[in-house]
């Protein structure tokens, strides 16, 4: 096996494993982990796939810098309306559609 | 403009400038703000639209940078039929949105997301290579979850779980961007076609990627659970958009990667026709168990999605037959249009009387005695489009599919237009009976809670009537359609 294959099958396992745990978790939280571990494993194929010629291909390169801003980018997301949604559960009474066509 | 690429920036980079202007403006400003915008973006999109079909497909390199790093917009008749799509609904629920701040979940953040999510949609439309779609696709993602938000509590489970499917989907492709790249060296959409297809790849996993991550975020049965929560529970004006013109992105890529990257799969093919056949009728049933409105709307959206997946097996059986190509493509493009329409007037007028009757349930407004009877048209007219009545541009896509599949000899796929008809009418019919009928108890009629202004009684009704005109436009849709089509898979 080479590298290039070795490291194309961990990236397949963390992809697979990962989307069968978002699948599968009933936490938001453990999801918006699996999803993350989904999106690494999907950067080690672009990450891998640069790695087959010297120098390294720059621009797969350049995707994988744009992968991981849009991978922070929804993680903040998640984390944000995380919090809102288990806010609004633990207030019963207070249901939360502020504005939801109820307003003045 | 004299120089139409220049049109092809501006539809992006337009309502780019004004998520920025409408994040900071005052409060007060952003309707007026938010109008003349909106007015400005569908203009530019139209004329290039316009051009696209007049004289062909148009490209333009940003600041005059070439592949691989620079970033390739291009334009051909499909793009131009989606972007056409996308202005004129986009000015229409404008339109609603900056007339009543309830539609917007009375929240001024609403202007910068629904134009994130516009400058997204168009830069879909426009993108000449993969990764800008991908980039593009996660625009919209992200900015459609912020919008599904603004519908306060009861949205932010829906939100969330979108989130995670968007996400999916857009990790998916970008995996089979990858594979793509490995195997053809370049991103470049024409390009990576032509390579791929000398150079013989078995594009199987590929396709097989790439339908899972589009067929998430295009909530094709089995992977639509997420959008009824999601489109039912967001604000009125959020709904119309993500049911009439997000999914249809997600649509359009799977599109642009199956007929211009990865070439067709017959057997796939045949797979994605049966998925839509089972989201037609599926769809259909759970939106006939409904009992609020905005939620029969929803899984109507489903239902109608549906259709779009013959154009994949129509396709592959036409074996080169222009005809049954050209009524596939046509009849394809005609559903997407008169959809996209019919389907934001709907959510429209659903959210109308929510908000003016304080609830959406059909047992609830049962009651009420003579419901906005503009509102209640309008939802008479889109049921038309959405069943397929002449002349609608439902009827036309409908009947076109039917002469794909006959013409092709795959008659068991014109049974799925057909069918498909009398469950819409079916599901469509039910909420219009509650509306029309006299109140059986007339001791308790249910008040207006507040009135609506007349550009938010009248603003799905026009709407609604757009398909029914477009219906008499004959051949202009299909040519349209076809400018420029795929290399290998179309007329």
């Amino acid at each position: 096996m080479s590298t290039l294959e070795w490291y194309l099958w961990v990236a397949a396992a963390l992809l697979g494993l990962a989307c069968v745990r978002l699948l599968l978790a009933r936490d938001p939280l453990v999801r918006l982990i699996a999803i993350n571990v989904a999106g690494s494993g999907s950067l080690l194929v672009l990450v891998a796939l640069a790695a087959r010629t010297d120098p390294p291909d720059p621009v797969l390169h350049a995707l994988v810098l744009t992968g991981i801003v849009i991978t922070v980018a929804f993680t903040g997301v998640g984390l944000v309306l995380l919090r809102r949604a288990e806010e609004a559960a633990e207030a019963p009474g207070e249901d939360g559609a502020a504005g939801n066509g109820e307003g003045p | 403009m004299n120089d139409p690429s220049a049109l092809l920036g501006l539809v992006v980079l337009g309502p780019l400038a004004l998520v920025l202007v409408t994040g900071v403006l005052p409060e007060r400003w952003l309707p007026p703000v938010g109008l003349a915008g909106a007015a400005g973006t569908s203009a530019a999109a139209l004329v290039l639209a316009a051009h696209v079909g007049r004289s062909g497909p148009v490209g333009h390199d940003l600041a005059g940078w070439g592949p691989p790093l620079g970033i390739v917009l291009r334009a051909d008749g499909l793009s131009a039929l989606f972007l056409a799509l996308t202005a004129l609904v986009g000015a229409g629920v404008t339109v609603y949105a900056a007339s009543d701040r309830a539609a917007t979940g009375d929240h001024p953040r609403f202007w910068p997301l629904w134009f994130a999510v516009w400058a997204g949609l168009d830069a879909v439309y426009v993108a000449g290579d993969l990764f800008n779609t991908y980039v593009a696709l996660e625009v919209v993602g992200l900015a459609a979850v912020g919008l599904v938000a603004l519908g306060g509590g009861p949205a932010w489970g829906p939100a969330l779980r979108y989130l995670f499917v968007a996400v999916l989907g857009s990790t998916l492709l970008l995996v089979a961007v990858a594979l793509v790249y490995a195997q053809a060296g370049t991103l470049e959409l024409l390009a990576a076609g032509e390579r791929l297809a000398s150079s013989g790849w078995d594009s199987r996993w590929a396709a097989v990627l790439v339908v899972v991550a589009l067929g998430l975020k295009a909530a094709l049965v089995p992977m639509h659970a997420w959008l009824p929560p999601a489109h039912g529970s967001a604000p009125t004006a959020v709904s119309a958009v993500l049911s009439a013109l997000v999914v249809k992105a997600a649509f359009f890529v799977l599109v642009r990667m199956w007929f211009w990257v990865l070439g067709p799969e017959p057997v796939l093919a045949v797979v994605l026709g049966l998925l839509g056949a089972l989201a037609v009728l599926w769809g259909g049933v759970l939106a006939l168990a409904q009992r609020h409105l905005k939620q029969v709307v929803a899984y109507s959206t489903v239902a109608q999605m549906g259709y779009l997946f013959l154009l994949f097996p129509l396709t592959s059986a036409a074996a080169g037959d222009p005809e049954v190509l050209r009524a596939a493509w046509g009849g394809t493009a005609a559903l997407v249009v008169g959809h996209g329409f019919a389907k934001a007037s709907l959510f429209l007028s659903a959210g109308t009387l929510k908000s003016v009757y304080g609830t959406d349930s059909l047992s609830e407004l049962a009651r009420v005695v003579r419901p906005l009877p503009s509102v209640v048209m309008g939802m008479g007219v889109a049921a038309v489009t959405l069943a397929g009545l002449p002349p609608s541009l439902g009827f036309a896509g409908k009947w076109q599919l039917v002469v794909a599949s006959v013409g092709s000899g795959q008659w068991g796929w014109a049974a799925v237009p057909i069918g498909g008809g009398l469950l819409s009418a079916a599901y469509l019919l039910k909420p219009l009976t509650v509306m029309l009928r006299e109140p059986q108890d007339r001791a308790r009629p249910l008040p207006e809670s507040r009135s609506a202004s007349l550009r938010v009684r009248y603003a799905p009704l026009l709407l609604a009537l757009v398909p029914l005109v477009l219906g008499l436009a004959g051949p202009a849709l299909p040519d349209l359609a076809t400018t420029g089509g795929p290399p290998g898979g179309g007329p």
